[in-house]
Order: C-alpha cells, then structure tokens, then sequence
C-alpha cells in the first residue's frame, strides 16, 4: 500500500521536478487543466442562457475531428443516429440524389471505379448507397477516457461524483436556498476541505485525507495524482476523464471561476482527485473488476461487405467480391455519419436556393411608410413577411441590440444587467427612471415597496425557526385557489393577478438614462456606426422602428433561451428604446448630417417590442413622438396587430396542443404564454437552419418558414468592407452559437441537451438537474426541440448565404482567423454570389467552387416511413 | 347519496378500464381527469347535503349484526380528506395532460394516477379495517409503480429501492396489527369502533405502536425520511400527488384507528417524540438543500413531522386541517418549482438590504410581541383553550417571522402601522377560522379512549423545533459548519457501499490499459 506524502502546505512542485513518480507540477497541472478546458465548454446561469456552441473549445478542429474528439471524450453523438437518418430517408427528406452526391463528394473519383461481382459490375458509389441504407447502423459512441474509480471501482466512482455533485449544487448556489454554504467565499475546494471532514458517515480516509491536503487547489491535485500514481504522460487523459465525468459542473466552475478568480477548474479536479486518491488509496479497489466499456462494437468493414453481398445474393465464400467490396466500403469508414449529414444539409439548401433564384424579381417599395428594424432572430422573418404583405413597409434585418451593447439598471434594482452578445462587454450603461408626474412615480413606487415587504415576509417565514408550519396552513387557502386557477384557466389567472398587482403597484411609466452623459462626438459616432450597419444612411421613410424582442413565460427555467440571444438572453426593448432615444436628438441628427447622413425633421424613431409567444407587437414611449407622427404610428400599430395575427395563426399550426382549445390563435397563444403546465409555450429558434446577409430583395415575398436568421447587407454602400467585417465577425458568430446549441440539443438530448423537462429540478437559481441530483444539465431541453412524434429542430449545420464579393469575404477572413476556421473547418458552410445575377459559389478549404443546381426533393421508397423519427431521452444523463 | 360516496371510486375504475381497453389509451389521460374532477364535484355535493350532519355510509356486504364487512362511509372530516385528494389528484392530472405531452409515458401515468386517487379515497373512506388495509397495500403497490415511471435512471433506481422498503415495513407493521384484531375482535367495522372500543388489554399498546409504525413508514417519519426525497427521479405531477396526498394518509390511519391509538398513552408520546424529531430533521435540511425540489422534499419531511406531532397530542382536527392546507400549498410549489430560475432572478434585482444583528433583532422582538399580544387577545375573545391554544404557539412564529420580513423593508413608523394592523387581522382571521372549523370537525371525532399527553408538552416540543435553526445562525461557528454538511449531504446516498463479508482486501494495482480491454 502507498503511503501519503505530505510535500507541505505550498507544495514545492514548481520547480523542476526530480521525483521519478510524477515529474509534473502545478504550472503543467494548470496547463493540463487550460487544455481539457476545451472539451467542456462554458455553463452560464439560466438566467442569461444563450445558444453557444458547446464544443466551442473544439473550433480551431474541424467539425468532424471535433464530434470524433467529442464522442471519444463525452460520449456525446455528433450527428444523428444512422437509423434516424435511415427514417429522414424514407420519408424523403433526404434525397436519393442528395445522398448519392454526399458519397461523390467523400470519395471523389474514387465513386465511380467499378467493383467486380459475380453478377457484373457496380460502381463503388452504389456499393457504398447500398451500405448506408441497408447495412448494420453505427454504434453510439462511448466515452473512452475514464477515470481510475470508474475503471476499477465503479461503485466509489458513483460515490465521489455523487458527493462532487453536491458540494459544486451547494457551492454554484446563486441565492435559491435560505443556508448558504459557509466558507464559500474562500472557493469551492477550500470551502469543501473545511467543511467536508464533517460529512456525517463519511469515509475515515477521506476525512483524513482533507485533514492532511495542502490548502491549495493545484497542489492538492498533483499531490493526489502521485499519490495514485499516474504517469507523467496519462495525467492529460485522467484530467480530461475527470472534468468530463461531470461536464456540466464543469461548465459552470469554469464560468463561476472566470467571473470570480476563483473556485474554477482546478477547484473541481483537486476535490475530485483528494477524493479519488483517499478511496482507492486504502486499496479499495483491484485488477480483476475492471468494469469492461460498454461500447457496442462497431462493424467491421468486411462485416458490412459480408452483409451486403448476402442481400445481393452472392456467397461470401466469393473471395474476390469480398475483397472488392470490403475496400470500396473501407473508404468510407468514420465518415458515414458525415456522409448522411451532408445529404441532409443538401436538401434544406437546395430549396433555399431555388426559392432564392426565383425570388429574384421583388422589389422594395418605392416610398416605404415606415422602415421596420427588427433582430436577426428566425422568428422576426414571420413578422417582416406578414407586415410586407399588409402593406407599403421596408424591413431591415440587424442584430436586435441594435449596435448598442447596454447594461440597463431597471428600475429600483441594485445592479445592472447586462444586454449585449455574449463576447461583448458593455459600453453604454443606462439607468431606467421614472417619468411620470411626482405623485404617480410616488404612488408607484410605494406599491412595489409594498409588494417587495410581502414578498420578504413570506420568504423570511417559510425558512424561519417554528415559522414554516402555521405559514403551510396560511399559504394552503392562498395555494388551493392558484392551483386550480393557474391549471384550469391559466390566461384569466394571470391576468387577475396582473389586475390584482396593479391595483397594488400601477406600472411605472419610465425612461432610459445614459447613467454618464456622453458627448455629443461619442453619441454621433455611436449613431453613426449602428445606422452604417445597418445600411440605412438615406432614403428614410417617416418612421423608423426598432423593434427588440422577448417572450413570455410561465414556470420555464429555460425563459432566457427565448429571448434575444443578441441581448445576452433578455429582453432587447432596452436596447431600442435607447437607441431610438439616442437618434431621434436634434444635436446627434445634426451631427450625422455633418458626417453625410441627413436623418431628416420628418422622420421619427420609435422603439417597439415584439413578444414572440403571443406575436403582439407593441410601440414603445410613443408619447414622446411628435403630434405630427401620432396617425402614422396607430396606422402602424394597427398594421402590426394585423401582422402578428397572421403570424400567429401560421405558428400555431405547428405547436402541440394537448386538447382542442376553443378560441382564435391570438387567444390560444395568450393561454400557452401564461400556462404554467405548458412545455412548449412557442418554438423558440427551433428549426434554425441559414443565416442569410444581404439586401431584403432578396427574400422579399419568400415563405422562410422562420428558418432564416435575415441580416440586411447592401455591398454597394460597403466598397471597404467594414460592415460586411462586421456582420461576418458578430452576428454570424452569434448566429452560429445559437444554431450549434440546437444542433448539439438535438442530436444528443441527453448528454448535449438537458433531457426532458419532466424530470427537472431547478438548482441554485441558476441550473437544472435531472432528479435529484448529479450533474448540472446544459443546453436546451428535449421539449425545445421535438414534440415527441418529430424532430421540430432539423440539426443541420448553419448555412450562410451571402450576397456579397467574393474577394472582399475572403478579405474579411484572412483578418479573422477564428471566422475563417468556422468556413474552413466545415462548422458552417458559406455560400455566396456577387448580385442578384451571380451564380452560388460555396468557400471551401479549396476556394470558391460553383454549387450545383439542385432538384426538388422526392420521395424515395427504398425503405418503408416509419414515422416516428425521434428517439425520446427517456432518463436522465447521470444514467 | 350512497352514490355520491360510491363516486369517489371512478377514477381509479376509468383508469383500469381504459388500461384494459389499449384502443382507447389515446384518450385515457384526459378521461380519467374528467373523471377524478365528477368525483370531486360528487364529493362537493356530498360535503353539502349528507356529512355535515352525520355519516354517509355506502355497504355492500353487512354481517348479520349489521355491521359493515365491505363498505365505505364518509362524515365531516373524512369528505375534507375526499375533497383534497380528487381535488389535487384531478388539478394535477389537468397539468399533466399538457405537461406530459409529447411524453411516452403519460398514459401510464395517467392510469396509475386514476388507480392511486381510488386507492387513496379508498384508504380514507373505507368502512372496515380490512378494507382500509387493502387499499393502504394498494396505494403502497401503486406509489411503487409511480415512481418508477421513469425507470432506467440511475436516481430512479434509488428511489424505487428506498421507496420500497419502506413501503414494505409499513405494510407488514399495518397487517400485523390488522391480523392481531381480527383475530381478537372479527372484523371491524370503523364507524361501530369508535361507539364501543374495544377493552384495553396487553395487545393495546404494541397494535398501537405497530399503527404508529405503519404511519411513520409512509408520513416519512425517522428512520423512513429518506424515502420521500429519492423518488424525485419521477415527473413533476407525481411528485405533487405523493406530496399533496399520499404521504397524509398516515395521520389518516392514526385518525381511522383513534380509538385504538389513543387507548395507549405511550402510542401516543412516542407520536409526539417522532412527529417533533421529523419536523427538526425535515426543516434543517429543507434550509440547505440548494435543489428546488430537494427542498421541498425536505419541507413535507418536517410538515409531515408536525402533522404527526399534533396528531400525539390528539388534536385530531388541527391534523387534518394542517395536512389538507399543507397538500395544496405543496402540490402549488412542486408544479411551480419551474420559477425558481425567475424568482432569484427578482430577488437578486432587489436585495433586501442590509442589517446589523441587532437591529434584527429588535425587529424580530417588535414583531414578537405584537404577534403575541394580537393572538392573546384573539384567543381569550373567542375562547381557545388547551391544545388548540397552545398550538397557537407556531402561528405566533410565523407572524413573528413574517412580521421580521417585513420590517426589513418598511422599517418606520408607516411600516410599523401596517405591521400592528395587519398582524392584529391575521391573528384574529387565522384563529378564528382554525376554531370554527375544528369546531365542525370535532363532532365527528371520535372521544379519545385514555388520557391525553399533557398539552403543556407543546411548550418544550417548540422549544426543540426552535432550537436548531437558531443554532444554524447563532451558534458557534464550528457547530454551524457541522450542522451545515450535516443538513447538505445527508441521505444523498454518497456514502460507500457496504463491503459484503468475506470480500478479499484488495491489492493496489494500476492497470492503466484495463480502460481499453
């Protein structure tokens, strides 16, 4: 048995090491640590959830090293099960040509060699068709890096992840439970050292253990490595087995320690090796249990060809055919999975490009009524189309914080909160205040004081001493009442309650301050730069509207994942409000003027907000618009109510509704936003499938079927190349987090996404658990993404459509490494033409290459639908 | 009105028959909730026209002394169990119907959902103590069942275990008593029980406690608390439906059974002794828990400690007035348990401010005393005396805490106002209501057989509930920290496996290359 070696409290292990057990210290520990860091991604709080790509730390990869490196260290799934792809298949969705031309584009010339075969020849291509549609389906991959506890001891495996878990739930807590662990501000491996030798019925070892563990987190973990002994060259793969054994805790200390600087990675490892190191010290564990991986095997090529040739009827004691057949189906070997994606990327963008060429003829109003700016997001695409064909309207697509990166302090709060892209820091800071006659303001104020004194009293009331009991009777004649409202008439309950509230507290009407006055010069410039992106310098219509977005919900932990992914997961009314403000100022407008964009007397910028779930749309501080612009802005009003019935009838149509409910779409979708029994109350961003940048005639009067980040990009105004830079370096990096997330959500619900919705159990105000208790769940839950019957999200990767030159893309590019390695490595796929006469070409590794027309899809009856295309996660990832 | 009573069996009826009926399975979900909601409007008529009077009684089968030998019977009390088991049971199925949608298991929920709300009027309304006991096995069966709706998950595993071995020891404890007195008395119809008890005798106290036994093992009392928490594996509606139902039907069986129960005093304190221990337990935990239903667990483990402590000290109405309030608060938490992301998202936009120690202090003496003064005042008015007033103990902590609350946010003079007014109106609205209906209740009671546990005990059971959270936050700091992980890590089931005997020691070898093999 080995004996712990104590090496002190700061641990000498910087400097080069002579110890022949572990020659590694805490510099190359933490480099170890930078390096598994990639396969984990980063978990933000719920609140602030935004699509991100989760093997973002695998992007400078290719796509398909990445989801192999993915499979191998996760277990997670890059693609779709072959099967799943079999049923696409059959029901048409991927088509028979599509398929055959992924296999010629995998093989190259290679496709068209002929095999020889007692019956005649074949072309190696049908061969490989063949197999792909008949042969044996991959197996799922199977996460290969384990820690030694889960080799040998699966039993205290479980337990060191169990007690893991805890600890990090406690640890991550953001202000849910009313005992927040002691300690805590000396970061989560400390914190647990003091605290964990007190754990009742914990191991002896353990205990001593913590007792004996230095105080710091790195030299506390490369103590416990050689204490297990690992080799110098094993410690990356045991890192990365141990950070990935609970990637999602893992996420989030990695988010927690950044935002902190402390507590991260190293926290999590150290607890886990002192941990591992203790229990399988004592001897706890020996050869002959080594718990086998469970992996299916995969089959063989000469399994497959041996298949095949038994279904064409050919005896696979036929030495040659075998042969032939086996090395025509070697050549695709690990990419099978690759070759149905392609094929099913293929048929979503030869509609969209056959749409696109037939759209070529439309045209933007002459003199619009109003130019509507509205988010990027798929699901204003509805809006532009339904209030386009209401009438004389231009819409411009732009990231929907509107080139204002804002953090808002709301009214009465303490702390601001930030609305911006993910990447970004906040420039502006602006403060929400009252505008209203003093006595109102007063009145309102005193309200919501009021309602925040009850809140207080019941929450100091169920977690006070002897309190909780009597409160339980108390609550139970409030609760009866809000059960069956909140159940069996949702919409007239939130209502009443919204009443009820008012009553109390009336809404505030407020305005957005700049919390520090800019001058003029950074103001004008600030405008300047958001009405250059957006392509709007002339040409403006007597209104201008930016219109933000959010949605709303009942009871949904995941309510920040509807939200404006451009706002960092909230609301992006903020953010045209003060945009709005900032462009309607005489001194900014005739500082534009200076600058050569004449923002005339005439035209008025007014901020709206379109909730997504119901589609109202509403027109923000329109008492602050001139007189003069009051019919317009009702006609407009008007116009939009229209649209967004329209647009709600259509997207109705493809939510589940467990029973008929009576009444109009604008009724049904009110109920589904208030409903706390609701889990699908709008599709969100499901179905995502192209970003496409260019001028709206384009896509003007094409059904996009809200499948189509829009972002309006006129080449002619942009001969440097500044704004195409711009949206190639922010809006489509968004775009393409919030694509993967849906990717990543979709083809591996369980391990990528968070399961189904039935089972979770919030934690810590900032996350999700499966049950009670193991890993923390990222991304987003099944329910975001299928219905049960059928996959509403199509994983695909983002196309991006542009029409811009292509030397100036390239340009672009070769500026911005990591946005070429997103085209480059096949992470997106980038097509482009020069103008509305252009022929597509698709960037690849190789240059621009022309893309083929495509054929309508057709169905194919080489297999029998069997309808159901999803597989249901029916348990929890800490299965 | 035999019908009315006979209704609260159609759930579960619906529900075996659309199990049978595989054609119509598309349905079933949504037809057993209409069902279980007609049987809780037949239990709203019933609760109207026959049980305020006296006792309903709906028998199949009659001995020829006219006792009832298959049956059901319903008075005041028992259709206030009715009416909150197929009032939560059909509101939960109702959420389920949407929020299982899409899911491959919502019919089977369904189903079971049905046959638990029969099993759990059955428990309540049963007519005979072998009848209770059939469907108290039932529901046990079906909790099983439920629990394991999502099989396959390593959490549910757990729970099924746990659940079951509880389950099982309860059960055994509950046929054992049932054997010993149908062996003694034949069987036993409950309505005539409570008429003539049976002589007190040596097998008085031990049937008792075997009562108490099976009580405990399904109210989750210590040592079964770790059950409860281990079945979150399953969907939200069914955790509200343990919750808000299943796990009352302890004080159920202690109510059905009083005057058995009540004929042994040390029955009786040793409900006392468990029912506060629970509560400790149940509320230090619920503090800690960082998991939004983890917590709640814990919240019901320490509600059900109570709801079993006051039903020691006899004081049957108030049990049952705690355990149907509590099942609807309950079943509101665990389905809105979504708005927990939202809800520290509010509190962190308004923090509350801060305050030195002594000026909570000072506060939490102002609210105290108001708190004190107000239900004194109410109590000598309306006349409240004994237990129930003694009770009145745990309102005053909760105005007191509330009270608290709200001085820290409204510290001056209009805030102390309004706390004077509106803890003067909830003491007296709280109290008063508490004694008009534990004053209808009362009368279908049965009169307790032996004496009663001193009601004077509450003062020292309250102490004990208020001892530990005041050390949690006074106490000295290493006190704290142990009682911290204490209430965070116990009962997650991290503790190692039990090494079986005979196992060898094994030797420390490593074998980095076993991963591959």
């Amino acid at each position: 048995m080995t004996t712990f070696v104590n090496p002190g409290p700061t641990a000498e292990v910087t400097e080069p090491a002579t110890d022949w057990v572990a020659p590694f210290g805490t510099v190359q520990l933490l480099a170890e640590i930078e390096h598994a860091a990639q396969l984990v991604g980063v978990a933000r709080p719920l609140d602030r959830f935004v699509g991100m790509n989760p093997l973002a730390g695998l992007q400078h990869l290719s796509f398909a090293e990445a989801i192999r490196v993915a499979g191998d260290r996760l277990g997670a799934r890059g693609t779709l099960s072959e099967s799943v792809y079999r049923s696409l298949y059959s029901t048409g969705r991927i088509g028979a040509d599509a398929l055959r031309q992924s296999v010629h584009d995998a093989l190259g010339d290679a496709a068209d060699r002929t095999i020889r075969v007692r019956g005649g020849d074949i072309a190696t291509l049908d061969v490989i068709v063949d197999d792909l549609l008949h042969g044996p389906t991959e197996a799922p991959p199977v996460r290969r890096h384990r820690t030694l506890a889960e080799v040998h001891a699966p039993a205290l495996a479980g337990q060191i992840d169990r007690r893991t878990a805890r600890w990090c739930a406690a640890y991550a807590d953001a202000g849910q439970s009313a005992w927040r662990m002691p300690e805590r501000e000396r970061g989560l491996y400390r914190a647990w050292r003091a605290l964990g030798v007190h754990e009742p019925g914990g191991p002896r070892v353990l205990r001593d253990a913590l007792r004996r563990a230095p105080d710091d987190a790195a030299g506390a973990a490369v103590d416990a490595l050689r204490h297990l002994g690992v080799p110098p060259d094993e410690v990356r793969s045991t890192v990365e087995a141990h950070l990935t054994a609970m990637p999602g805790w893992a996420g989030h200390l990695r988010w927690l320690g950044t935002r902190e600087g402390r507590g991260g990675l190293v926290d999590l490892l150290a607890m886990r090796l002192v941990q591992e190191a203790a229990l399988l010290g004592d001897g706890a564990w020996m050869p002959s249990r080594v718990a086998p991986l469970l992996r299916e095997r995969a089959a063989t090529a000469r399994e497959r060809a041996a298949r095949l040739l038994g279904r064409w009827g050919i005896p696979t004691a036929d030495g040659a055919a075998l042969d032939a057949v086996t090395t025509a189906l070697a050549s695709v070997d690990g990419s099978r999975d690759l070759i149905w994606l392609s094929a099913y990327e293929a048929g979503y963008r030869g509609q969209l490009l056959h749409q696109l060429d037939r759209a070529a003829a439309a045209r933007n109003p002459a003199a619009p009524v109003a130019q509507i700016v509205c988010c990027i997001d798929p699901r204003s695409e509805g809006l532009r189309r339904h209030l386009e064909a209401i009438g004389h309207y231009d819409t411009i697509g732009f990231a929907g914080f509107f080139g204002v990166s804002l953090a808002v302090q709301p009214l009465g709060a303490a702390a601001p909160v930030t609305h911006c892209p993910v990447p970004i820091a906040p420039t502006q800071t602006a403060v929400e205040r009252l505008r209203m006659p003093p006595a109102a303001g007063r009145r309102a104020l005193a309200g919501r004081s009021v309602l925040r004194g009850l809140s207080e009293a019941e929450h100091t009331a169920r977690d006070g001493a002897l309190a909780p009991f009597t409160l339980a009777e108390a609550a139970g004649a409030v609760a009866a009442p809000t059960l069956v409202g909140r159940t069996l008439a949702p919409r007239a309950f939130v209502s009443l309650l919204g009443r009820l509230g008012g009553a109390i507290a009336p809404a505030p009407v407020t305005e957005l301050a700049p919390e520090a006055e800019l001058g003029d010069a950074e103001r004008v410039e600030l405008a300047e730069g958001i009405l250059r992106t957006m392509g709007l310098v002339d040409g403006f219509a007597p209104l201008v509207v930016l219109c933000g977005h959010e949605s709303r919900t009942e009871n949904n932990p995941y309510a920040a994942a509807l939200d404006c992914g451009a706002c960092g997961g909230h609301s992006g009314a903020p953010n045209a409000r003060y945009a709005a403000a900032l462009l309607n100022e005489p001194a900014v407008r005739s500082g534009l003027r200076s600058r050569g964009i004449d923002l005339p007397p005439s035209t008025w910028v007014v901020a709206a907000l379109h909730e997504t779930t119901t589609d109202t749309v509403e027109l923000l501080d329109v008492d602050l618009s001139p007189l003069a612009q009051r019919d317009a802005l009702a006609r407009l009003s008007e116009d939009l109510e229209l649209a967004g019935t329209a647009l709600c009838d259509e997207r109705l149509a493809s939510l589940p509704e467990a029973s008929r409910v009576r009444g109009g779409a604008r009724r049904r979708a009110a109920t589904r936003s208030t409903d706390w029994a609701q889990p699908f109350p709008e599709w969100g961003l499901a179905g995502n499938a192209a970003l496409i940048i260019g001028p709206r005639a384009m896509t003007r009067g094409l059904d996009l079927e809200r499948r189509t980040f829009l972002h309006s990009y006129d080449a002619s105004l942009d001969p440097s190349g500044s704004v195409l830079e711009a949206i190639l370096t922010a809006p489509l990096v968004v775009a393409h987090g919030l694509s993967a997330q849906y990717y990543a959500s979709t083809v591996d619900p369980l391990r990528l996404g968070s399961g189904t919705k039935a089972i979770h159990n919030v934690v810590g105000g900032m996350g999700v658990l499966a049950a009670a208790g193991g890993d923390l769940l990222t991304g987003l839950p099944w329910q975001s993404v299928a219905d049960g019957e059928r996959l509403v999200h199509e994983p695909m990767r983002l196309l991006v459509v542009a029409e811009a030159p292509a030397e100036r893309t390239d340009a672009v590019l070769a500026r911005h490494p990591q946005v070429a390695q997103l085209v480059d490595g096949a992470w997106i796929h980038l097509i482009a033409r020069d103008g509305p006469t252009g022929t597509w070409h698709q960037r690849t590794a190789g240059g621009w290459t022309p893309v083929a027309p495509t054929q309508p899809l057709t169905g194919n009856s080489d297999l029998p639908a069997d309808g159901l295309v999803a597989d249901q996660p029916s348990t929890n990832p800490g299965a | 009105m035999t019908a009315l009573l006979a209704a609260a069996l159609v759930p579960g009826l619906v529900g075996a028959a659309s199990a049978a009926f595989a054609g119509s399975r598309r349905h079933a979900p949504a037809l057993i909730a209409w069902a279980t909601g007609v049987a809780f409007l037949c239990a709203v008529a019933l609760a109207f026209l026959g049980a305020a009077g006296g006792t309903v009684t709906a028998t199949a089968w009659r001995a020829d002394d006219g006792a009832a030998l298959i049956g059901l019977r319903a008075d005041g009390i028992i259709v206030v169990l009715l009416l909150l088991i197929l009032g939560v049971s059909g509101t939960v199925q109702a959420f389920a119907l949407r929020s299982l949608q899409g899911d491959a298991r919502r019919e089977r929920f369904a189903v079971l959902a049905g046959l638990l709300t029969t099993a759990a009027a059955g428990t309540a309304t049963a007519a005979t103590l072998i009848g209770l006991a059939v469907a108290w096995s039932a529901t046990s069966v079906l909790l099983c069942l439920l629990v394991g709706l999502y099989r396959g998950a390593a959490t549910a595993e757990e729970g099924i275990r746990r659940t079951a071995r509880a389950v099982l020891i309860g059960d055994a404890a509950l046929w054992l008593a049932v054997a010993i007195l149908t062996v003694r008395f034949g069987s036993i119809d409950l309505s005539r029980l409570a008429a003539a008890p049976p002589e007190a005798d040596g097998y008085t106290t031990p049937v008792a406690l075997l009562i108490l036994v099976a009580a405990a093992a399904r109210s989750a009392q210590v040592p079964f608390q770790g059950w409860l928490p281990a079945t979150l594996a399953s969907p939200t509606p069914v955790s509200a439906m343990l919750h808000a139902g299943v796990v009352n039907a302890g004080a159920v069986l202690l109510l059905a059974l009083s005057p058995i129960v009540t004929a042994a005093p040390i029955a009786m304190h040793a409900a006392i002794v468990l029912g506060t221990v629970t509560a400790i337990v149940g509320t230090t935990l619920m503090l800690a828990r960082p998991d939004m239903k983890g917590a709640l667990a814990q919240s019901t483990v320490g509600q059900m400690g109570f709801m079993i402590m006051t039903c020691g000290f006899g004081a049957w109405a108030a049990a049952i007035i705690h355990l149907a309030a509590h099942g609807a608060y309950k079943a509101t938490r665990f389905l809105g348990s979504g708005g927990a992301v939202a809800a520290v998202t509010r509190a962190h936009a308004a923090p509350e401010p801060p305050r030195s120690a002594a000026v909570d202090a000072r506060d939490a003496a102002v609210a105290g005393v108001f708190a004190a003064g107000a239900l004194v005042a109410t109590a000598v008015a309306i006349d409240v005396h004994g237990t129930a007033a003694l009770l009145l103990i745990f309102a005053w902590g909760t105005i007191t805490q509330a009270g608290r609350g709200w001085l820290a946010r409204h510290s001056g003079m209009g805030g102390l106002v309004a706390l004077l007014v509106a803890t003067t109106a909830l003491a007296a609205l709280y109290t008063a209501a508490i004694h008009a209906v534990t004053g209808a209740l009362d009368a279908g009671i049965p009169a307790p057989v032996g004496p009663l546990p001193s009601a004077w005990l509450l003062i020292p059971v309250a102490a004990a509930l208020a001892i530990v959270p005041a050390l949690a936050h006074f106490g000295p700091p290493l006190l704290r920290h142990r009682l911290y992980v204490w209430a965070l890590t116990v009962g997650d089931g991290s503790r190692p496996p039990r090494r079986r005997r005979g196992t060898p020691r094994p030797q420390l070898v490593i074998d980095p290359e076993g991963s591959s093999s």
